[in-house]
């Protein structure tokens, strides 16, 4: 699971790549958070570095769910602060992705 | 020049043809089992699957293939009643055992403290017995959809659900209690008559409904703080006294006391109680709490077996 994040995180938005990113959200938390492209892309702007380094608490699950809380640190900064993801996997490399706002 | 070489290849050939062919052969299968490889990939499965019908308590026990259909179509179809508050929709689902003790009114009670909001749930089958399934049902909110903005933890109440297989039909029933079943069976003296009327199941208990007879002018006392094993369920192997520290059993002179008996017996342990105990029964002319056994008109011990 820390490898979906890690790609979320690292991979598509550190990489500007915020459409593959929004495509991973889950239907009902893009309804609830981000109806639209552009209210992530903006979001997704603000609050990640494009370069940090990631560090993962347990992994807990529920069902078919996965919670684990990522410490999200920028590189060369003093810059960090810690987000609960909900990753769903529903076959590899297929999954969706829902995270404290 | 020309006819050298020819000769020269001619003269290799006569010399090695044969460590030549095995060459070509040994090449020929690294093709084929290269292609095989490449075309034939096991398909990567995610590492950790849900397996909601395999029991939690024995591995071994899971529920049977052609019943998992049904019990995931009945529990979707409970919870969104029970989300879309179709109070008697989802209370007629259950079995008549669950509406025989709990009432439409104490149901919606229940739903409403659970359903404040729209809720998600995730099953799991926890233990089975016979034809009895166990499952426990987390119901939280969507956090897929909520990503748990706001909350520092998961917040989830448990609800059990019981499913007996009766013949071809399955029925349903939430909350603690497994079954129940009537006993009726007596101990009785000169001094009183016990019967033990009912007893009902739970996962991690067992409830006795006893009621005491008095049927002297004096006090019966079979139970108070002061001793932790009047009181046994005989399990065989063990025995094991009753839960709660505050149960004095003490039957006025000519009246009757009803009261419920708990004691600790998990479902799924193999055992089946054999008598309940009473150890330390006594006859008092007065007693106001504070008497010492010594005091007692009688003491005894009796059991009723099951």
């Amino acid at each position: 699971m820390q490898y979906y994040v890690a790609t979320f995180i690292s991979r598509y938005v550190g990489d500007e790549k915020y459409e593959l990113a929004y495509d991973t959200l889950s239907d009902g938390f893009k309804q609830n958070y981000f109806d639209t492209y552009e209210k992530f892309v903006s979001y997704a702007k603000e609050k990640y570095p494009l370069s940090c380094m990631l560090s993962y608490g347990d992994l807990q699950r529920e069902g078919e769910l996965y919670i684990i809380e990522v410490t999200i640190e920028e590189v060369f900064s003093d810059k960090a602060f810690t987000q609960t993801f909900i990753i769903k996997e529903n076959d590899f490399n297929d999954y969706e992705i829902a995270f404290s706002v | 020049m020309l006819i050298n070489l020819r000769l020269k290849i001619r003269k290799f050939w006569q010399k090695h043809k044969y460590k030549v062919i095995i060459a070509l052969l040994i090449w020929l299968i690294v093709i084929i089992v290269n292609y095989m490889l490449k075309y034939n990939k096991t398909p990567i499965i995610p590492s950790a699957s849900y397996t909601p019908h395999e029991s939690i308590m024995d591995t071994e026990a899971t529920v049977p293939q052609n019943l998992t259909g049904s019990i995931e179509d009945w529990m979707d179809s409970f919870f969104t009643a029970c989300n879309n508050k179709q109070y008697e929709e989802a209370y007629n689902k259950l079995s008549d055992e669950y509406r025989s003790s709990n009432t439409l009114e104490s149901f919606k009670k229940h739903v409403d403290n659970i359903f404040d909001t729209n809720k998600t749930y995730i099953i799991q089958n926890y233990s089975n017995q016979e034809n009895i399934y166990i499952y426990k049902v987390k119901i939280m909110e969507d956090i897929l959809s909520t990503g748990l903005t706001g909350k520092e933890e998961l917040e989830y109440v448990e609800e059990i659900v019981t499913i007996k297989k009766n013949g071809e039909d399955l029925e349903f029933s939430i909350g603690n209690k497994i079954y129940e079943e009537e006993l009726n069976k007596v101990y009785e003296n000169e001094h009183m008559k016990v019967t033990i009327t009912k007893k009902q199941v739970q996962y991690d208990c067992e409830i006795y409904t006893v009621e005491i007879a008095n049927r002297t002018d004096y006090t019966i006392v079979l139970n108070n703080f002061a001793n932790t094993e009047a009181v046994l369920l005989d399990l065989g192997d063990v025995t094991r006294g009753l839960i709660g520290t505050n149960i004095e059993i003490v039957v006025e002179p000519e009246s009757k006391l009803r009261l419920d008996l708990t004691f600790t017996k998990f479902f799924d342990d193999g055992r089946t109680a054999k008598s309940l105990q009473f150890k330390n029964a006594r006859i008092f002319e007065e007693y106001y709490g504070d008497e010492s056994d010594d005091e007692a008109l009688r003491k005894y011990s009796f059991e009723i077996k099951m």
